[in-house]
């Protein structure tokens, strides 16, 4: 259980990204958080693991409060949360299999992972995470060398090495095409579905937030806009969020 | 203002301030032209002129290779008079037909007179040269050089030299010699010094550039703002480490370097005794090893199988649970345990391989080709136990400050609810460190005169520090806001005002104006302070420390963030900056003075300019990276370390290898000039040719550096452009 509490966070330059957001999400929901550019979406689930220290509110996860953990306490913690990102994030000179053995770091013996040395179980680990995701072949390729849905499930890849219990995604196609976005989607779904992974997923759109998420939050500069199910956005609601000007595109 | 005038005043306003501005410009490089002494008249001047063409003409003439010559020399007699008789007959050497042989136009003459010589049958070849001189009794004057026609004839016009008075009567005589390569070609002295030269110059930039490189990668990622940036920790347990650190020194430097001194001497096998004693450093080795699992083995069953698990922080939640504390303090005795043991092996090993060093390069060293690789070797041991205090200093006073301050930190946690204790915490602990400081940098002043401004300068910026804070206590602003605007100018003049008022007031107390006006180094004086002497000087700085850490720290608490990774970066780039600035050619003197002339000197000096320029420049590409690997990393459990190996690494290795490789070009141009201070290398000769006027040879120098230094570019700029 992920418990958000009266969540705020200013940045340095007095904008404030998010005023008071509290939710709870359930173990293994599909929640989706929609909302435009700008909304808030990345720096709160940013905020979950720190990634940006929130100013104001509380972050509970399993009866851990992740907001006042200290610098070793965040390691333990992170290393069960995964994270994909919009421009993936993965190091494009090192290869793939680097690439998704860098998830496993918070685990390895660290005087080990200086000599880029994991453990043939670890390796092993590693190939079959890319070969859930379909990319076994690609392990020692560079990671530039792949397409941009290929490398989204690099970065899955990486977060399963984890382990995670959470996972956090945050805008994971905004950067693919339609078809591929699905591809990947489709993934995430899986391991939601399959694993039981917690997934906080952001996304541009309507659509594609209808078609997987069990759940929907919406952020409109900053605070929360809309909570419940995804049949329940109507057209009313599509315009609070999104602008009256706007216009629901749909992704098939 | 402007815009309360009509538009086309406005226009004319903006016009009179080009033309203001063009004037001033002109006015600017007037005094440029003055100042940078620019005349036509000497270099007009002919003979300036004719010396410059002589110079040039010289150094474009190198004497790279030589050959054997015969040579084939006759002379006449002549009669050096300015009033010849009319019948001039003087005795001429016999004149083998056969032979070569000269004639003379006239046979007497006097200075400036203009004479013109035969030469016939010299033997001809195609390169052959030949030389006229003019023999006085006690000296000869070379004239001119003549050449030789194919029938081995030639004719030459010459003006008698300037003589002088001449004394008594004895012919001058003219000869001529005439030169004919014979054997094979080779290269001069000048050529085969030069190379030599020119290969120590290489291998000094090669060493100034390889000592550099690891220097300035390990300072790069401090110098870089974006990851030294967000690394704050709260200023409690930053104290205290400081507090440690020097007591962690002085024990390292003690009882870690007498560790190593003994893995050092148990290499030195010259009787039996030692081999008794090397069989003790290894069973000592071995307890060490042996205690250290045995250690970590007691950690992992008291924290269980997975020592970090992540159910162990369930409490975090909550509140502490007392019955905790036991088992912490064990669990934390247990770190130190092994951390020690874990320092104790390092040097250990260290002193070891200092030890073995030494040892396996005196043995190498007779042997035919390993006679340098047993040197370096040697000398690279001897290093080792030269700085193994200073390792053992290091090692212990940062495992000391890191420990101390990692256990101290749930401890001011504990105050962060009790606001008087934390801020007197916060006084008690600050005023020690800044007391520490400003005393250490007092004695230190001692050394020179100028150095007597650190105390006030460091007073200072402790006081642009407490200005702000006592404004934000007064006017708090939102506290996850930076100030801006109106608020941001204000911080910014009060902290300028706060750090003048403290420097002028600390500046007249330390009576700083001894050393910067009358150029003397501080009192010595001492006073009685708890019945230990201390030097007053260092006393009053004391004093001031104490005064301004108590404020400092009380305003701020032991629970503020204290931005540790931006004060480091500060100070890296403070020091990577005056280092840079100040030119490898002065170092290079005050190196020559340290370790004396030679290329030593010379490769320090580049070294040490390459450590700043290099680490400023990689630092900067450490800057440039793309963002999202480390956010990546870091969200997956890693920790700093890691990240910097697994995020930052992989993006900076090409343009690392770039710059070095750059970096190396520049050294190979410097130490080319490091020379002339008596750094070694090429320039050294090319500055003794040159000061001896002898600018053929320099001409080989010249031209040996246009070679390598253009070869080394394309070459740089090659693997530069492949890498990138």
């Amino acid at each position: 259980m992920l418990k958000i509490e009266n969540l705020s966070k200013v940045y340095p330059n007095g904008f404030q990204a998010l005023y008071d957001v509290s939710f709870e999400v359930p173990d293994g929901q599909f929640l989706v958080i929609i909302g435009l550019s700008g909304s808030g979406k990345s720096t709160l689930l940013r905020c979950i693991n720190r990634l940006i220290e929130p100013s104001e509110g509380r972050v509970i996860w399993n009866g851990i409060d992740i907001t006042r953990a200290n610098d070793e306490e965040l390691r333990l913690i992170r290393r069960k949360i995964g994270m994909v990102f919009q421009q993936f994030n993965l190091v494009k000179r090192s290869n793939v299999i680097t690439n998704v053995l860098s998830g496993r770091l918070g685990y390895v013996n660290p005087a080990w992972s200086f000599f880029n040395y994991f453990s043939p179980a670890d390796r092993a680990k590693a190939l079959e995470k890319l070969q859930r995701v379909g990319i076994k072949e690609k392990a020692f390729n560079r990671a530039d060398a792949l397409s941009g849905g290929q490398q989204q499930r690099v970065g899955i890849a990486r977060a399963l090495m984890q382990e995670p219990e959470l996972m956090l995604a945050d805008e994971p196609v905004a950067s693919l095409d339609p078809a591929t976005s699905h591809s990947v989607m489709d993934y995430l779904q899986a391991l939601n579905k399959e694993d039981g992974i917690t997934v906080l997923c952001s996304l541009h759109f309507l659509s594609l937030a209808r078609t997987y998420a069990d759940r929907i939050i919406a952020l409109k500069d900053g605070r929360m806009e809309f909570d419940g199910d995804p049949h329940e956005i109507d057209e009313k609601r599509f315009k609070d969020i999104y602008g009256e000007d706007a216009k629901e595109v749909h992704i098939s | 203002m402007f815009g309360d005038r009509p538009p086309s005043s406005m226009a004319a306003a903006r016009s009179l301030l080009i033309v203001a501005a063009v004037l001033v410009g002109i006015f600017i490089y007037a005094w440029a032209f003055d100042i940078t002494d620019i005349s036509l008249e000497k270099p007009q001047d002919p003979e300036r002129r004719s010396q410059l063409s002589r110079a040039l003409r010289e150094l474009f003439s190198p004497n790279i290779f030589e050959q054997d010559t015969d040579s084939e020399m006759v002379s006449v007699n002549f009669m050096a008079t300015n009033n010849c008789p009319e019948d001039v007959d003087i005795e001429q050497p016999a004149r083998d037909e056969n032979g070569p042989y000269i004639v003379l136009s006239e046979e007497c003459g006097f200075s400036d007179d203009v004479l013109v010589i035969e030469g016939f049958n010299f033997e001809f070849h195609p390169r052959n040269s030949g030389i006229i001189r003019w023999r006085l009794p006690n000296n000869t004057i070379p004239i001119t050089r003549f050449e030789l026609d194919s029938d081995g004839h030639f004719r030459q016009e010459i003006t008698i030299p300037r003589l002088g008075r001449v004394s008594g009567d004895d012919p001058h005589q003219i000869e001529a010699e005439s030169f004919i390569p014979t054997g094979g070609i080779r290269f001069t002295n000048t050529s085969k010094t030069v190379f030599e030269k020119m290969v120590e110059t290489i291998f000094l930039a090669l060493m100034a550039t390889t000592l550099a490189l690891p220097i300035a990668f390990a300072l790069s990622f401090l110098a870089a703002h974006n990851l030294m940036r967000q690394l704050t920790m709260p200023l409690g347990p930053v104290l205290v480490g400081f507090i440690f650190f020097p007591i962690g020194w002085w024990v390292g430097a003690t009882l870690l370097a007498m560790v190593g001194q003994f893995g050092a001497d148990s290499w030195e096998t010259t009787d039996d005794w030692d081999t008794v004693q090397a069989l003790l450093s290894i069973l000592f080795g071995a307890g060490v090893v042996g205690a250290f699992a045995g250690l970590r083995m007691l950690r992992n069953m008291v924290e269980g199988m997975d020592p970090q698990d992540l159910k162990s922080l369930t409490r975090k939640d909550g509140q502490n649970n007392s019955s905790d504390i036991i088992p912490a303090i064990f669990k934390a005795s247990l770190r130190i345990a092994s951390g020690i043991v874990a320092l104790v092996f390092v040097m250990l090993v260290v002193g070891i391989i200092g030890g073995l060093a030494v040892w396996l390069g005196s043995e190498v060293q007779g042997l035919l080709f390993f006679n340098d690789l047993g040197n370096m070797v040697a000398t690279l041991g001897e290093l080792v136990e030269l700085i193994i205090k200073i390792i053992g200093g290091l090692l212990g006073a940062f495992y000391l400050a890191s420990m101390t301050s990692t256990l101290s930190a749930p401890l001011f946690k504990l105050t962060r609810d009790a606001t008087i204790v934390e801020h007197t915490l916060g006084a008690i602990l600050s005023a020690t460190v800044t007391g520490m400081i400003l005393y250490g940098l007092a004695e230190f002043s001692h050394q020179a005169a100028l150095l007597i401004l650190l105390v006030p300068l460091a007073a200072a910026f402790i006081g642009s520090q407490i200005s702000p804070m006592i404004y934000k206590l007064i006017f708090p602003g939102d506290k996850y806001v930076k100030a801006q605007g109106a608020r941001k100018w204000t911080l910014i003049a009060l902290s300028l005002v706060g750090a003048i008022i403290i420097f002028v007031i600390v500046f007249v107390a330390m009576n700083a104006a001894r050393g910067v006006v009358d150029g003397r180094r501080p009192l010595t004086e001492e006073v009685d302070v708890l019945s230990a002497g201390i030097k007053v000087y260092s006393y009053r700085a004391l004093l001031i420390g104490l005064g301004l850490g108590a404020i400092m720290g009380g305003l701020s608490g032991v629970n503020s963030s204290f931005p540790f990774g931006l004060v480091v970066y500060n100070t890296t780039r403070t020091i990577l900056n005056t280092m840079r600035s100040i030119e490898p050619l002065i170092m290079g003197i005050v190196f020559v003075i340290w370790v004396g002339i030679g290329p030593f000197a010379g490769m320090l000096a580049l070294a040490l300019h390459s450590i700043a320029s290099l680490g400023k420049l990689y630092s900067e590409q450490v800057e440039n990276i793309d963002q999202g690997p480390i956010e990546a990393v870091l969200a997956t459990g890693a920790n700093r370390l890691q990240m910097i190996v697994y995020a930052v690494v992989p993006q900076i290795v090409p343009p690392y290898i770039a710059f070095t490789m750059y970096r190396w070009d520049i050294n190979v141009r410097m130490s080319t000039i490091i020379g002339f201070v008596g750094g070694g290398g090429i320039g050294f000769l090319l500055s003794q040719q040159i000061n001896q006027l002898r600018y053929q040879e320099a001409g080989v120098a010249v031209l040996a550096i246009a070679i390598v230094v253009t070869v080394l570019d394309y070459t740089s700029a090659y693997i530069r452009e492949k890498m990138i």
